[in-house]
Parts: C-alpha cells; structure tokens; sequence
C-alpha cells in the first residue's frame, strides 16, 4: 500500500447476515485532508466509519491508515486515530475535566504531554469552568462539545467523525465546524459523516456519496456541482439517487 | 501497568456511585440497627422475670419449690386470692408473663410418690423471639426443679444408693473418628462446630461470587447503554486489558460489597444470637477439634482463597461474556440469569448433599460447574482431602482460561456490538 494517502479503501464489503450495509467501495484520503461520507440514513456511512476505525472487521476488502493494515494491525491503526461515534456519551459521573483526563491517559503515560493534551482540550470544548462540573449536568450540546475536543486533544493523525454536529442548534454546530477547519490546518486530516449536505459543502474538501452501502461519485464539491450542473450538494446527490434508483 | 491501573480506578469509580451505595449502606444499617434491637430485646427478656405464685398447699415441699423458682431468674410474688382470674388481673396489672398454681395436694402426691401438678398460665403479649425465650426459661427451671426434688425423693427412699448413679445407669462416653484421628466427643457437637463454620462461610462465597457477576455484566451493559463503549474501544488500548481491568475493578467492587453486606448481617445474627455463632463452646470441644485436625491452618485458608479466587475469576469471565448480550442495564438481570441458576445449584447441593458419594451423574455434574469447588472446599480439608481442593483449583483456573479467551474474542470481534438481548418494554 502506498503511504501517500492518510486512507485507502478498497472493495469494501460488510454484510450482517444476509443484509449488505457496505457494499463494494473504495476511496482514498490525501493527508491533511477533510473527506466526507454523505448520503441519507442507512446508507452506509456509519458502518464504513467503523471498520476504518477498527470497531467492525470487514466482510472482505482492505483498508489502510497511515501505511497500516486496518485488518491485521488494528491495534498500530487505533494508535494514529480518534473517533468519534455519532451517539457517543461520556462517563456521566466524571466532571468534564476528569474525562478529558482519563481519555488523554489512554494515549500517553508521559505526564507533560498528558498535561498539552487536556489542556488543548479544555480550550477546543471552551467548556470553562463548567468542566469542573459532572457531565451529567451538561446539556447535549456541551457533551458533544466534550466529546469532540476529546477526540482531537490527542493530536490523532486522522479524526474520525461521525456526524459531528448532529442534534446541535446552529451556533454549537457552527463552532464545531471552526474547529474542526483549525485542526487541519495543524496537520490533521479528518474523515467525516453528514447528512447534512450544505454542512458538508462549507467543511470538506473532497466528498463522496454514499447510498445503500455504495460510494455513487467522489470529487470536490465543486467539481461535482459541475459535474451534475447543480447549484448546490443536495442537488446533486438528489440528481444521483435518481439516476441509481 | 499505570495504564491497567488508570482502567481499574474508572471501573471502580464508574461502579462505586452513590445511587449504588446509599440503598446498600442503608441496607447494611438496617441489618446493624436490627442487630443491635433484637440483642437488647433479649438481653431484656433474660433479666429476671415476674412470677406470681398461687399457693394452695402451703406446705414444706411448696414452699421449697417456691424457694428454688426465686433463686432462679424470677422474681416471685405470692398472690393470697386463691382466684386464678384475680391472679391473672394482678398479673397484667404487674406486667408479669406467668401465673403458677401449686395444688393442695402436692405435698401429699409427693409424699405418696405420685406425680404432682403445677399449673401454668402464660400470659402471651408478644411472639417475638425475644419473648420466647422467658417462656423457655421458666420451662427449664421447672426441668431443674423436678430433677432437684426427684434426687431428694430417691434419696430418701434408698438412703444407700448413688442418685446419679441410678439415675444414669449407663454412661455413654462418644468417640469421633475423621481419617486416622480420634477425639472424645459427640458426633453432634462436632457437627454444630463444623456446620457453622462450613455455612457461614459459604455465605460470604455466594454473596461475592453473585455480587462480581452483577458488577461486571452491568459495567459492560453501562457502557453499551451510555455508548461510551465504541470510544473505548477504539482507544490504543488493548482489549484483553480492557477486559481484564473491568474484572478486576468489578471483583474488587463486590468483595468490598461482600464484605460489608457481611459485617451488617454478622451484626444482625449476632443480635438475635447472643453470639451463639461464636465457635468452640468450651475446652472440651477445643481440644476435640484441635485432636481431629478441625482448626485450619494458613495453608488450608491460602487452598479455600484459592477456591474461592478461582471461583470468582470464573463467575466473572462468564459474566463478562453474558454481559456483553445486554443492551442496557435493564437487561443485565436476565443475561445473568443462567450464571445465577449454576451458582445457587451449587450452594444448595453442598449444604444438602456430600457430593463425593452422590450418584456418578449428579457427582460429575455437580464437579463440572467450578463454583461447586470453594463451597466443598471446608469440608474437603476438614475431611482430609486437600488434594481434592487443589484439583477444584486447578480445574477452575481452565474453565476461567477457556471463558477469558472467549471473552476476549468476543471483545476483538463485531460481536460486542452486535450480541444483544433486550427486555422488552412494558407499555
């Protein structure tokens, strides 16, 4: 595999029994890069997000993460990535600060780093002083908040996010959206998930529809605005799923 | 190993929350509260108690047994009215529980070596243990009372024979013998000592081995219902130590539970008691135990920890996997059924049943689940069978070997998200 894509995948497959949520697909992401899965629910995104980061083992297929077998050196993958669930929760009877804390140890024992990584942390949630509070007092935005900058703090090579805004009014969402554009002007490249296809749009730089466990087009949002002659990516992945319906 | 540390202190801090601990301490409170009641309702009930006395006969033999009761636990008050009903009026006026009637014939039935009659009447308020225990007492005074007038009276009759002797014509004198050992005592009192040693005990093994299961299945079930499980698990940290710290944090979280839950209910016991429970009664039983090899020495405690170690180990690999079919902590309940059933059946079997002798079905049946092995395990070393403890041990470090590696390929795999039961929802 060649080490010039942060991600590659090829001829992914994932079936449950008899029900294919993944079927065939293949992408690549450069590093440095904010790659993105749209498509509408149950379309496979999700899933595909999983075996990238080691939660689900592929029907067959490959991946490969920063020149590291996905399959075989699942461990080596988990220690270049951070994913974030699309419904993840927190440890609700930690104070914000603690979970940052117990988080950050799972990637360094070395406590000047451990110290950089909550820190870094404390700043993306811009939590505050309520970090010092349990989370299970905080609202779904602010646990997201959490969650997203304990995905990040780490420094990992590739975020992994899935729906990072979901359920978040406007100005949560918006913020987050800030952050993660920062963060890969540091040197992170990130792989996210959205049905949210104007989200998509202001965020990535390369996006790939996903419908019924199939990547139908990839390319910049430009180029496929082009490409489908639409004004926007909802007119284009609605002139794709009626093309493959 | 800072790493496994930092795990083991979340699972702790996960598991050990106040909701979880204020229903429990408040429970142990309880069993202390209730100790402590029901010792001083005893301790009340053996002070000494009100007796009022009818005396029809007024003779020499009356007014001894008169004498006998007052130097025992009563306090006697003679009523003149000759009225059972006034003396019960009097009584209830007095707060005493009994009223005696000593016929006008008892010194003539005695003389004549006919049996007397002594009338009680218990006046009963309450049916506590507490109060059963002041009826027993004037019974057994009465008991004592007989045998002194019954010696006076062959005394008199037989002026040259030994009371205790024609009373007792035969003296048994008991033996026990366990392996190649003997002491001289009766099988009953070895029984007593070896039954409290050997059900208390297993109390504490049930108690810890259920409460572990339960702790690991809902730490596992905690994380998938709170799905804080998926960010762990893609964390740089490898399953089998994420496995193994939700053991060992679950483990310690039970024998701390275990232990306490103990302390309450040894409190409880001991109040309604008297410290009854308390072992080796008297020198004789001492020595009997120290001649038959009952005492356990360090070894004997380091092969039961053993037992019960392994045991635990065990309930709790199984418990993991069974945990990792709940969805939610609801559900724990019902995954962890199955273990429950294995671990009760083993309880009961070796209170009820020596299962070395049973029949060669149930014998292997019994044996195959490892959580029969700690509870045999008092009896084994009393009966001289250690090698059979360390064959238990070794036999439950395979099956926690077995389910570890099952556990941690269900860990490894879809299957942690994937196995679920559900209990369905009440509308």
């Amino acid at each position: 595999m060649s080490s010039n894509f942060a991600v590659q995948v090829n001829d992914l497959h994932k079936s449950y029994g008899g029900i294919v949520a993944v079927n065939s697909i293949s992408f690549s992401i450069k590093p440095n890069e904010i790659f993105a899965l749209i498509g509408p629910n149950g379309a496979g995104k999700s899933t595909t997000l999983r075996m990238i980061a080691t939660l689900l083992s592929p029907t067959s297929g490959s991946i490969d993460v920063f020149g590291h077998d996905g399959i075989k050196e699942s461990q080596e993958v988990r220690r270049v990535i951070s994913y974030l669930p699309e419904e993840a929760g927190a440890y609700k009877n930690m104070s914000g600060r603690d979970y940052l804390h117990f988080m950050g140890s799972l990637f360094t024992q070395d406590t000047n780093q451990l110290k950089e990584f909550i820190s870094m942390g404390e700043e993306i949630s811009g939590l505050g002083d309520r970090l010092k509070d349990k989370i299970k007092t905080y609202s779904k935005g602010m646990t997201r908040k959490v969650l997203l900058a304990r995905t990040v703090m780490t420094k990992p090579k590739l975020a992994i996010l899935d729906e990072p805004t979901s359920g978040l009014d406007v100005i949560n969402a918006l913020e987050i959206r800030r952050t993660i554009k920062s963060l890969v002007k540091n040197g992170m490249t990130v792989l996210l998930s959205s049905h949210n296809m104007l989200e998509i749009e202001y965020l990535s730089d390369r996006v790939g529809i996903i419908s019924q466990g199939t990547i139908h087009a990839i390319g910049t949002p430009q180029e496929l605005k082009q490409q489908y002659n639409a004004a926007n990516l909802e007119e284009v992945f609605a002139a794709i799923t009626s093309t493959t319906k | 190993m800072k790493l496994f540390y930092i795990l083991v202190k979340k699972e702790i801090r996960e598991l050990l929350t106040l909701q979880m601990l204020i229903p429990f301490l408040i429970m142990v409170a309880v069993f202390m509260v209730l100790g402590n009641v029901s010792r001083s309702e005893i301790e009340k009930s053996q002070q000494p108690q009100k007796l009022i006395i009818i005396d029809n006969d007024k003779s020499s033999e009356s007014t001894k047994l008169v004498e006998l009761l007052k130097v025992g636990a009563f306090i006697v008050s003679m009523d003149e009215s000759h009225s059972i009903d006034d003396a019960l009026q009097r009584a209830r006026e007095q707060e005493a529980r009994m009223v005696i009637i000593i016929p006008d014939n008892f010194n003539e039935n005695l003389s004549q070596l006919k049996p007397a009659t002594v009338e009680t009447y218990s006046l009963m308020n309450s049916f506590s243990f507490g109060s059963s225990s002041q009826y027993a007492l004037l019974a057994s005074s009465m008991e004592g009372i007989n045998q002194t007038i019954s010696n006076e009276l062959i005394s008199q009759q037989i002026p040259s024979a030994s009371v205790t002797e024609l009373k007792n014509p035969i003296i048994p004198v008991d033996h026990v013998v366990i392996g190649d050992k003997k002491a001289t005592i009766t099988p009953s009192e070895i029984l007593g000592y070896v039954t409290s040693q050997a059900n208390f005990i297993p109390i504490i093994m049930f108690m810890v081995i259920v409460m572990s299961s339960q702790m690991i299945a809902s730490a596992i079930a905690a994380e998938k219902e709170n799905k804080t499980l998926e960010t762990l698990l893609s964390t740089p940290v490898s399953r089998t130590m994420i496995v193994s710290s939700k053991m060992l944090g679950a483990g310690l979280v039970a024998l701390l539970l275990a232990g306490a839950y103990m302390f309450g209910l040894q409190s409880y016991i001991d109040g309604i008691s008297g410290g009854a429970l308390s072992m080796a009664s008297s020198d004789r039983l001492q020595s009997a135990i120290s001649q038959l090899g009952l005492s356990l020495t360090s070894t004997d405690f380091l092969l039961i920890g053993g037992s019960l170690f392994g045991a635990i180990l065990c309930a709790l690999a199984i418990s993991i996997i069974l945990g990792s079919f709940a969805e939610d902590v609801k559900a724990v309940q019902g995954v962890t059924t199955p273990l429950m059933v294995f671990v009760l059946f083993s309880y009961f079997s070796s209170m009820f049943i020596d299962v070395y002798s049973a029949a060669p079905v149930l014998r292997y049946a019994l044996l195959a689940i490892p959580f029969t092995h700690p509870f045999q395990a008092i009896p084994n070393i009393f009966l001289g069978r250690s090698d059979l403890v360390l064959f238990g041990v070794l036999y439950e470090i395979i099956v926690f070997t077995v389910f570890v590696i099952i556990a941690a390929k269900i860990f490894s795999s879809d299957k942690i998200f994937t196995l679920k039961i559900k209990m369905p929802k009440r509308n």
